[in-house]
């Protein structure tokens, strides 16, 4: 035991010499122009830096890093939000999550940086429906499905594309989210629905909470933060903890002082 | 003999014609009058009259060295042509003449140009009545009302007398109504040897250069003014805080003492003082919605508040340094100002991801320390029971590294810190992790973070 504690703390030392202090990105946001910026800070305390190219249409990124769906154009993001590889697509509908695509055309989920031999097919018949949203799950990736008019999570192995398990959200979310694509987002731990004029939030745990907020669409900005975007005002970041959601002013795309 | 050279006479007159003729102009054209007599027609002592004429060189290029009106109630506005001047065959002078009857009765003038009269002109003085300031003053021309806010009055007194040995009726009006007459009786008589006081106010509803006349019969007094904001409210800000911290989203708004008589445009800026004189500027610290530290409102005739776009308050952030933080508002001639100081904090912990690896230990946490002092951390280790792995709290002196990347950073006093652990062993014997920061303020330390499995 004492030999463990030993060894344990020369190899903190060490690295602490590697360690790397750096500004905080708290995710990448869409500005009035429709491209998407990089926000630094802190909750609270945020800061708008120059835009990547191109109009972005879709995207979702956390802290490992992001997808941006451009005119023609995937465009897979690090950590940093640093474009790291391009992928050509048609403009046929594509479904993100900060690690894979899916294209519902061809029933292709794509996890994002690999080559396109590395793509899981997904079969049709067995999503059984039309595919709205992406999440993650420790087993693999949860399609979130309407079948018919009715929300549907699916849980499919990554590495065979296999069905793990299927489930019925229900709630408010369940029963609205098939009624607004593109309003839907699926976290590690609840739904977000952009539904008129409020956000519905649905945890895993039951629990259903209702934002009174306009937004038309909603957005995997980053790790815990959600971009609202408001028609005709400035967009709100939802910061999501285990205590709840807080929202936050964004500021303009023009913000360098 | 003598008709002989009559003929050749008249002969020589047609291959030398004169080569100046006058002109009237109407409508654009010229007309000419057959034995070259203008008439002005008949216009009250005090009043004017002009035309415009062409002098018109209908021989060979000529120079033009004389030009003269012989009679004191006509002359050329704005002032004679100048003399000598070359006037190319086929165009001609531009001439301004106007009548001003000094005197009652008629008045005639000749017009002579190199030595040759051209024209005769003629008019008639009318008797009127006539137009002084109160202090018996010529009136000015034009009355120039100065600048006056819009709804107040600026007043000229005037005096009409009746001079002409009968009873006169008096017509009187202006052409806008920015000036008007009081009192507003627009026709009226004055019995010969009267006198009548007038009062011309000139009071703007629009801003800017305002013009009109006084028409007193036939006499004609240009009027200008220009009209001017009122001035707006004494402006007041107002918070939805009465402090601040660190980190944070207000809204501040413009309260006006009383509905505005004026419209415009005012701003609000933000100035910051760091409590730290050399610290790096600190970005955050904005209005949102110009992502700038300056923000124009809008006010609008009867407004109690200012308008930012739509809304009545603007959101700015505190950013992440201590010191303080002065608003400023002008509006007009307005300024006024409120200071908020941002204290200095302890560290606080924004976000923080713990992750146990097969490799090691990954701990990631955004936190800021809004007096960029911090000296030490420290590590705490837990195993799954909950008691610390030895040695302990594991000190280290991160002082330099931050002071470095704060030096670096215009993000006030936010920082991300990224550390990765190797384990040798089983990470997963380790199950959390506390981290402490003191600065300046003292220590703030996480909450115990647990390691999780990606």
């Amino acid at each position: 035991m004492k030999r463990a504690a030993i060894f344990f703390l020369l190899c903190l030392t060490a690295a602490w010499a590697a360690s790397n202090w750096n500004a905080p990105l708290v995710g990448v946001t869409r500005g009035a122009r429709n491209q998407l910026h990089p926000v630094y800070g802190v909750a609270g305390s945020l800061v708008l830096r120059g835009a990547l190219k191109g109009d972005a249409l879709n995207w979702a990124f956390a802290a490992s890093g992001g997808l941006v769906q451009t005119d023609g154009e995937l465009s897979v993001l690090d950590a940093r939000a640093n474009v790291t590889e391009r992928r050509a697509t048609s403009a046929s509908e594509v479904i993100l999550s900060p690690d894979y695509a899916f294209f519902p055309k061809t029933g292709e989920l794509w996890p994002a940086g690999v080559s396109t031999d590395g793509s899981i097919a997904i079969e049709p018949a067995v999503i059984a429906g039309r595919v709205i949203a992406l999440g993650p799950d420790q087993r693999g990736i949860v399609l979130a499905a309407c079948r018919g008019n009715q929300l549907w999570l699916l849980t499919f192995s990554v590495k065979k594309g296999a069905l793990l398990h299927e489930s019925m959200p229900g709630g408010a979310v369940g029963e609205q989210a098939c009624d607004n694509p593109g309003a839907l987002l699926v976290l590690k731990d609840r739904l977000l629905l952009a539904a008129g004029r409020e956000i519905v939030i649905q945890t895993a745990g039951g629990q259903e909470r209702h934002v009174p907020i306009y937004g038309t669409r909603i957005h995997r900005a980053g790790e815990d933060t959600v971009q609202i975007e408001l028609p005709g005002l400035p967009s709100q970041l939802m910061r999501i903890s285990a205590e709840g959601e807080r929202l936050y002013e964004m500021p303009a795309a023009e913000a360098r002082p | 003999m003598t008709a002989r050279v009559l003929l050749l006479a008249l002969l020589g007159a047609g291959f030398l014609p004169a080569q100046f003729s006058l002109f009237l102009v109407q409508n654009g054209q010229d007309v000419a009058s057959y034995d070259q007599t203008y008439g002005f027609g008949t216009k009250p002592v005090g009043a004017a009259v002009s035309l415009e004429f062409h002098l018109r060189n209908t021989g060979a290029d000529a120079i033009l060295t004389d030009l003269q009106l012989t009679g004191a109630d006509f002359q050329f506005i704005p002032s004679p042509p100048s003399l000598p001047q070359t006037v190319p065959a086929g165009t001609a002078v531009d001439l301004m003449v106007q009548f001003g009857p000094g005197q009652p009765g008629p008045a005639t003038a000749n017009l002579i140009a190199n030595g040759v009269q051209l024209a005769t002109f003629d008019g008639t003085g009318l008797a009127s009545v006539a137009v002084s300031l109160q202090n018996g003053s010529p009136v000015p021309s034009p009355m120039d009302f100065g600048s006056v806010e819009r709804g107040k009055t600026a007043a000229y007194q005037i005096v009409i007398s009746n001079g002409t040995g009968s009873s006169v009726v008096i017509n009187v009006g202006t052409t806008t109504t920015q000036f008007t007459t009081k009192p507003a009786t627009s026709q009226f008589s004055l019995a010969a040897g009267a006198q009548v006081s007038l009062e011309i106010d000139f009071v703007p509803s629009v801003d800017g250069p305002q013009q009109a006349n006084l028409e007193i019969n036939q006499l004609v007094y240009p009027l200008t003014g220009v009209g001017i904001d009122p001035p707006f409210p004494l402006p007041q800000l107002e918070f939805d805080s009465v402090r601040y911290g660190s980190s944070q989203q207000g809204k501040v708004t413009v309260q006006l003492g009383s509905p505005s008589q004026a419209t415009g445009t005012g701003e609000v800026d933000i100035d910051f003082n760091p409590g730290d004189a050399s610290a790096n500027a600190d970005h955050a610290i904005q209005f949102l919605s110009t992502g700038a530290r300056t923000v124009t409102f809008n006010v609008n005739e009867g407004d109690t508040v200012g308008h930012f776009g739509s809304g009545t308050s603007a959101t700015f952030q505190t950013g992440t340094t201590a010191g303080n933080i002065v608003f400023t508002v002008k509006l007009g001639a307005f300024v006024s100002t409120k200071t908020f100081t941002v204290a200095p904090s302890v560290v606080v912990f924004d976000s923080s991801q713990a992750q146990r690896t097969s490799a090691g230990l990954d701990l990631q946490f955004d936190a800021f320390d809004n007096t960029r002092s911090t000296s030490n951390m420290t590590f705490t280790f837990f195993n799954q029971t909950g008691a610390p792995l030895p040695p302990g709290a594991i000190a280290i002196d991160a002082s330099g590294a931050l002071r470095q990347f704060f030096a670096s950073s215009d993000l006030g006093g936010v920082f991300g810190l990224h550390a990765f652990f190797p384990v040798n062993g089983n990470p997963a014997q380790v199950a959390s992790v506390e981290v402490k920061m003191t600065n300046s303020s003292g220590a703030a330390q996480t909450a115990r973070l647990p390691f999780t499995t990606p």
